[in-house]
């Protein structure tokens, strides 16, 4: 067992501020006025579950914190959370109903990109906001009226790893991604992003991440003679290249996106996650991050959310997080009216969420940008067995 | 040719575990007549409890018991639901009610462990070196753990009353009740066998790969792949069946693409079932032409 770094449950005072920034007045008693109803379609269980369920699991807690901190402008939150299956008729589906639900207000979803881009049409003929936790470039560029975006984008997280690459004198690359969409999109990123950095490709191995192993792909990579591979996979295909990384004997570098991060993949990669390094976000390295960091509060606010043993919120909880922080600091400053919410959201800037600071404009539907990513490692570290370790 | 026998060597885990599965289709189809598509969920699911425990610093004889039981508890109720409830003659309803209890059982993994997969605690494998080949020691082990269970089972089947009175009843449901046997008792036994295998490969395979609430799906279908390679009766051909599979599906990531795993798998299945139908029907067309010819 990889013990957990602990973290101190903290007091939760003044972390209303921290998630819905200043101007929302808390007023003790909520009884009175009708409740504010928030929408999210997401993907409870299916395929992106694996995304969906730490986000709903952090909604579900944020909402219930609201209103026992007396909700907002005395308003109650009611969510109204729809699991979409990975499904895009049923997040197409889910997302129509609740649009036409006149109360809602705004609505939160889905988790992949698929489910999200079958949405975000609906969102704009309906005219109501959706917020999307899904990272595909197609979602906001160009940015779509009652659309917004996020997670760091694709083509930033792959951007710091090529960074960091390029410092390491990697010449030679193979790259590993997961047979769906966000593995082949990321592909095309992955692509662009070597060129970009003078870096060659010399095997792609498109991967299903659900299979038993990789042994086969990696004893073929082995062969192309590269400096580094690179993963953009689903889980757990990082841990699935480690594994059969560490079956082949291989000690070449790693590198691998956010999905990476979690106890499971040091497990599987044991005392080689210290060749791994991870591009993620503050949240999944949370005592690594400085009290001075904007993303300090957010993130230790929503971890005094849950039980200090068991789970804790990742970086999909994080996305989640800051999509409701942002709606609801909106709803705060613009009251209940769905056009008023959207051009609240377009203009809000210096948004501190817990992964990074948003900043939306007409132009810029995608709020946060790189400042917030974080390199990793593992690491063993004496008394507390695997852990991470900030590279960058 | 030394890629080619690191391609041999990784595929021979996974078959192993892939005959396991076939194994219990087996089982349970030649004595109740029921493809019970939850076989992979079986496995999944001991794998994820095995996992649990061996984290949980339980040990490996206790964590392979949890397994086992996991396997058991969810086969028996398979077995209430599929055959109970759905009736025995009716194959095609009691299919459908395995493929339910499939999902039920991926749902109450979801739900007990959550999205996070699992992976055994780390350690270094034991790998052995031969020239530029890597033999992780643990598919050797996974892969003789398979044939003791294999043997286990056919001297059970060919050697005590009770395992005549399972092949009685496969082979003849009648006939064997009108001999006192048990028919009723001898299809649960099935699937406590079925259940008995799981547990085994689910133990196995959570040494080798990763568990996952919804790794089951992908596993019924090639286990179900390697019982029909086997022909669906045998339990040593489908443990053969599996074996093939693992080494194919091996061999296409390593000379083809991953992404063509599971495509040409099936491509290779149908080929293998059709071939026979299609040697079968060149042989009675060719007369059949001659006579219109002579007509």
């Amino acid at each position: 067992m990889i013990p957990r770094p602990s973290i101190r449950p903290l007091a939760i005072t003044g972390a209303a501020v921290a998630l819905t920034i200043a101007g929302t007045t808390a007023i003790p008693s909520a009884q009175g006025n009708a409740p504010y109803v928030i929408g999210a379609v997401l993907s409870e269980s299916g395929e992106g579950a694996n995304f969906g369920q730490p986000s709903a699991d952090a909604i579900r807690r944020l909402v219930e914190y609201t209103n026992s901190h007396g909700g907002v402008k005395g308003h109650k939150i009611e969510l109204k959370l729809q699991d979409d299956g990975g499904n895009t008729q049923q997040a197409r589906a889910a997302f129509s109903q609740l649009a036409d639900d006149k109360n809602v207000v705004g609505i939160i979803g889905s988790s992949a990109s698929p489910a999200s881009l079958a949405i975000a049409p609906v969102a704009d003929e309906k005219k109501i906001v959706d917020l999307t936790l899904a990272s595909s470039p197609r979602l906001s560029n160009p940015p779509r009226p009652y659309v917004f975006q996020f997670p760091v984008p694709t083509a930033l997280r792959a951007k710091a790893l090529f960074d960091e690459m390029k410092r390491r004198k990697v010449a030679k690359i193979a790259v590993f991604v997961s047979i769906d969409d966000y593995g082949q999109v990321s592909q095309k990123i992955l692509e662009d992003g070597a060129k970009a950095a003078g870096i060659a490709i010399a095997d792609t191995e498109r991967f299903n991440p659900a299979a038993p192993n990789v042994d086969s792909e990696i004893t073929r990579a082995k062969g192309a003679g590269v400096d580094a591979f690179i993963v953009f996979s689903q889980d757990p295909g990082s841990a699935l290249v480690a594994k059969a990384m560490v079956n082949q004997g291989v000690t070449t570098p790693a590198y691998a996106d956010s999905p990476a991060v979690n106890e499971g993949f040091l497990r599987a990669a044991g005392a080689s996650s210290s060749r791994w390094i991870i591009v993620t976000t503050n949240i999944d390295v949370a005592d690594l991050v400085p009290k001075n960091d904007p993303s300090y509060k957010p993130i230790h606010t929503l971890m005094g959310l849950y039980p200090a043993k068991g789970p804790k919120p990742n970086h999909f909880s994080g996305t989640g997080a800051d999509a409701y922080g942002v709606l609801i600091a909106a709803l705060a400053k613009a009251g209940p009216d769905r056009v008023k919410i959207r051009d609240t959201i377009e203009t809000m800037k210096g948004f501190a969420g817990t992964t990074g600071t948003y900043n939306f404009s007409p132009q810029v539907h995608q709020g946060v940008g790189a400042e917030g990513l974080k390199l990793v490692s593992g690491a063993v570290v004496t008394g507390r067995g695997l852990t991470w370790k900030l590279v960058r | 040719m030394e890629s080619f026998v690191q391609y041999l060597v990784n595929g021979l885990a996974v078959g192993g575990v892939y005959s396991l599965i076939a194994i219990g289709y087996v089982v349970v189809f030649r004595v109740v007549r029921i493809v019970n598509i939850a076989q992979g969920d079986l496995l999944a699911a001991a794998t994820l409890v095995f996992l649990w425990l061996m984290n949980a610093q339980a040990g490996l004889p206790a964590a392979i018991a949890g397994a086992v039981i996991t396997a058991l508890i969810a086969s028996l109720f398979v077995e209430r639901i599929a055959v109970t409830a759905g009736t025995a003659y009716d194959e095609l309803r009691a299919f459908l009610l395995t493929l339910a209890a499939s999902q039920l059982i991926q749902g109450a993994m979801l739900l007990l462990f959550g999205t996070q997969y699992l992976t055994m605690p780390a350690s270094s494998p034991p790998i052995i070196v031969v020239g530029n080949i890597h033999v992780n020691g643990i598919y050797l082990l996974v892969t003789a753990l398979v044939i003791v269970a294999l043997i286990g089972l056919v001297l059970f089947l060919e050697r005590t009353p009770v395992g005549w009175a399972m092949l009685a009843t496969a082979d003849d449901p009648l006939a064997a009740r009108l001999c006192a046997v048990p028919i009723r008792r001898m299809g649960i036994l099935a699937f406590a066998i079925a259940a008995l295998v799981a547990g085994i490969g689910g133990a196995a395979y959570g040494a080798v790969a990763i568990g996952s609430w919804n790794a089951g799906t992908t596993l019924s279908t090639a286990g179900f792949a390697a019982a029909v390679l086997g022909g669906m009766t045998s339990p040593s051909r489908a443990a053969i069946g599996g074996f093939i599979l693992g080494i194919l599906q091996a061999l296409v990531s390593g000379y083809m693409a991953s992404y063509l795993q599971d495509p040409l798998t099936f491509v290779f299945l149908v080929v293998v079932l059709l071939l026979p139908a299609v040697a079968r029907g060149l042989r009675r067309r060719r007369p059949r032409r001659a006579a219109a010819v002579a007509a």
